[in-house]
């Protein structure tokens, strides 16, 4: 590290220990100092549209972790590997969501030709695989049109089991079709 | 809300935990307690008769000494655990595991080339089995609930590796234990009783870590 990283590092320590001690001005210069320092790493990291949220969710987390950092060690380690666990969780969160996503809109896609038609089971071959309750609630789903919240509350489920139900069997689905 | 807006609020709730233990006066603590446990434990079981003797075998004394190294090494990285910035020690956080595969491939290796003569009459005078992988489980309760709830005051950026380390060290002491008391040197005993319900526990502490050390 140059000497401007070297002393910024010590420069931050000595607002976080000040901040600790109950220095509210010297706290708010300190999480002032570091947002601009991490916005930098979280941009490169993430979505513009999204930045200042992992940024947030990193100074609460800054500020939650404040025990843990006992002002003998660098700072800049340690605000830097909370910052990355939080894009890291931010990226696990979006990548997820982001394929489940993708996969219902994928297969309401495929099923949309055949929606204004009358639809037999004939036409979905895979439906006979699946136990009856998945039947229909996938025909609620990509036949009749309801949303994830309508079907679920037919079922007397959650949205979010609903969500996991229709993902698990359009992964089985994709898995028999051969896609990868 | 804005980040401005968000500095404001959290500069106003000044920090109030209270400071962690440093990592080497934890690390005294932890290992002191760990010491006596070890300690009450081996009291509890008694030592085998013929201990001394079997120091005189190689294979023995290499695997005691790769359970002693385990021990400390994995107390060392699951203090390490609980501080965001441990990966700075990333060479210690990752040496349990290298220490653990090293052992289960020591002990594998041992079947595979038969280096190891089993005494028949030591394997009858004492055949235990599940019993076994009952006693690490009961005896790594207590330390993996000591070392799980030190990890959780703190902020792990590695969940799942602190569960994994935690267990690891709490059923590190229960082979040891064993090891120094039970008269059974069969190499598949250990194994399957002793070192791979020692991996699966591990797994399931990683499973327990990622939900225990949400923050």
């Amino acid at each position: 590290m140059n000497e401007a990283g070297l002393n910024q590092q010590t420069a931050l320590t000595e607002l976080f220990c000040l901040g600790r001690s109950g220095d509210r001005s010297r706290y708010n210069q300190f999480l002032t100092e570091v947002s601009h320092l991490l916005r930098k790493k979280i941009r490169y990291c993430i979505a513009e549209s999204d930045v200042e949220d992992v940024l947030q969710e990193t100074l609460i987390s800054i500020h939650k972790a404040s025990h843990t950092f006992d002002g003998q060690r660098p700072i800049l380690p340690w605000l830097y590997a909370i910052a990355q666990f939080r894009i890291n969780d931010y990226l696990q969160r979006h990548y997820s969501h982001r394929q489940h996503e993708m996969d219902i809109a994928e297969l309401a896609d495929s099923l949309a030709a055949p929606r204004d038609e009358a639809m037999h089971e004939e036409d979905l071959p895979w439906l006979a695989d699946m136990s009856e309750r998945n039947q229909q609630l996938f025909k609620l789903v990509f036949v009749e049109g309801y949303t994830m919240k309508e079907a679920a509350k037919a079922f007397n489920m959650k949205e979010t089991a609903v969500k996991v139900m229709i993902h698990r069997q359009i992964k089985h689905i994709r898995h028999q079709m051969g896609v990868s | 809300m804005d980040t401005n807006e968000l500095i404001q609020q959290l500069a106003q709730s000044t920090p109030s935990q209270k400071k962690l233990f440093g990592v080497r006066r934890l690390l005294m603590f932890i290992s002191l307690f760990l010491l006596s446990y070890v300690f009450v434990l081996q009291l509890t079981l008694g030592l085998r008769d013929d201990l001394w003797s079997q120091f005189e075998r190689v294979t023995f004394s290499i695997e005691v000494l790769l359970l002693l190294t385990l021990l400390v090494v994995s107390t060392i990285a699951s203090v390490l655990a609980r501080y965001p910035d441990s990966h700075q020690y990333d060479s210690v956080n990752y040496l349990p595991f290298i220490v653990f595969a090293v052992l289960l491939v020591f002990l594998l290796a041992q079947i595979l080339l038969s280096m190891e003569a089993v005494d028949s009459h030591q394997l009858t005078a004492s055949q235990h089995g599940f019993e076994c992988t009952l006693w690490i489980a009961a005896s790594a309760s207590l330390p993996a609930w000591v070392l799980m709830s030190m990890i959780r005051r703190g902020a792990s950026v590695f969940p799942r590796q602190a569960g994994a380390l935690s267990v690891l060290t709490a059923t590190a002491i229960g082979c040891l234990t064993l090891r120094l008391s039970e008269m059974n040197d069969s190499i598949l005993h250990l194994l399957v009783w002793h070192y791979i319900p020692s991996f699966v526990f591990a797994l399931v502490g990683a499973w327990l870590g990622k939900h225990l050390f949400k923050w």
